[in-house]
């Protein structure tokens, strides 16, 4: 009677952990170039889930910026999150006026994603990463959704 | 006691007429770049053209081909982009954000003289310029297509937006990319 109660016990819990198992080479000879990071956390519950493991730079195209971010899924559950780069040049100007597009990305529990932008012209010195929570699925019709907080900064 | 009412009572029905003008009926002003735009299924929304053209600029700025220009900025012209949803869409909402961005970088410019349907887009330019227009090194060239899929009341649907950047001297395609986008859903809804 006891095998009965335990087999789906364990499926139940065998269920909710999609999670990703990984392998790499246990010398790695890549050699990132590093940024010192400051974070800004306003979305605590966000910050739980998707946390910010490592940034990186490099230059592409002769002289623009490229940024690149590893984040981790801390949980055993798949999350949704948006993300954008803002650029600044050397003075703290924002290069562009138009606010870049958020884009959309997900992990599955325990992953590890990699999410890069590349600065909008040679100008770009300086970059911030926004994260926002992804809303549920809302009525068009409906008002303006109360899980959409501004982006921590 | 009675007026403690009255007051409660005009302050509670201000309150409510008040929350009464942010009603969802209402028409509203969101950033088309934004979370609060609408999702829709069964087409490409604003967000998803800014998505793609986004992860295709930084594709291209990264793989570094618009440095083999004999001059620079390179001069690019665009090709056809072929729609092979079933939506009427202008492609120019992709190749547009993507000339924009390239231009910003000091990466490329666009010549507006040439066409593939001898139409230019500046025919006034064309016309004065002539044979004189500046001969592009490279051609952008691209094809949107759409795949849908259904389970159940949920519709997928996926589109995948192909660019190549051809070398004109060449004739080969220095640069191809390919973005999906997949949504799923049984009706529209707002937000990523």
């Amino acid at each position: 009677m006891k095998k009965f109660l335990i087999l789906p016990l364990l499926a139940l819990t065998l269920a909710g952990c999609d999670t990703i198992n990984t392998v790499e080479r246990a010398n790695p000879e890549m050699t990132p170039d590093y940024v010192a990071t400051k974070k800004v956390t306003t979305d605590p519950s966000l910050a739980d889930i998707v946390s910010v493991e490592d940034v990186i730079q490099s230059t592409v195209s002769g002289n623009l910026l490229k940024i690149q971010v590893e984040l981790k899924n801390k949980t055993n559950s798949y999350h949704r999150f948006l993300y954008r780069f803002q650029w600044f040049d050397k003075d703290g100007m924002q290069v562009t006026t138009a606010a870049p597009p958020w884009r959309t990305s997900q992990v599955e529990g325990r992953e590890t994603v990699y999410v890069s932008g590349v600065s909008p012209s040679p100008n770009a010195a300086d970059f911030r990463l926004e994260l926002l929570d992804s809303m549920g699925p809302q009525d068009s019709s409906g008002s303006s959704n109360p899980k959409a907080r501004a982006p921590g900064k | 006691m009675k007026q403690t009412l009255t007051t409660l009572s005009i302050a509670l029905a201000a309150a409510l007429g008040f929350s009464g003008c942010n009603s969802g009926g209402d028409a509203k002003y969101v950033d088309s770049a934004g979370p609060r735009t609408i999702v829709s299924v069964d087409e490409i929304n604003i967000q998803d053209w800014s998505n793609a053209a986004d992860q295709m600029i930084n594709s291209m700025l990264t793989s570094g081909v618009l440095e083999r220009a004999p001059s620079q900025p390179a001069v690019l012209a665009v090709s056809r982009i072929i729609n092979d949803t079933r939506t009427h869409v202008d492609t120019d909402l992709l190749t547009k954000r993507i000339r924009v961005a390239l231009n910003r970088s000091g990466k490329a410019m666009t010549t507006t003289t040439i066409d593939v349907l001898a139409s230019p887009e500046d025919p006034l330019a064309a016309a004065v310029r002539g044979q004189a227009s500046p001969t592009p090194f490279f051609s952008l060239s691209g094809k949107i297509l759409e795949i849908n899929a259904r389970a159940g009341n949920t519709k997928q649907v996926t589109y995948v937006f192909q660019l190549s950047l051809t070398e004109i001297p060449t004739g080969l395609a220095v640069w191809e990319d390919q973005v999906e986008i997949t949504k799923q859903g049984g009706r529209s809804s707002v937000g990523w």
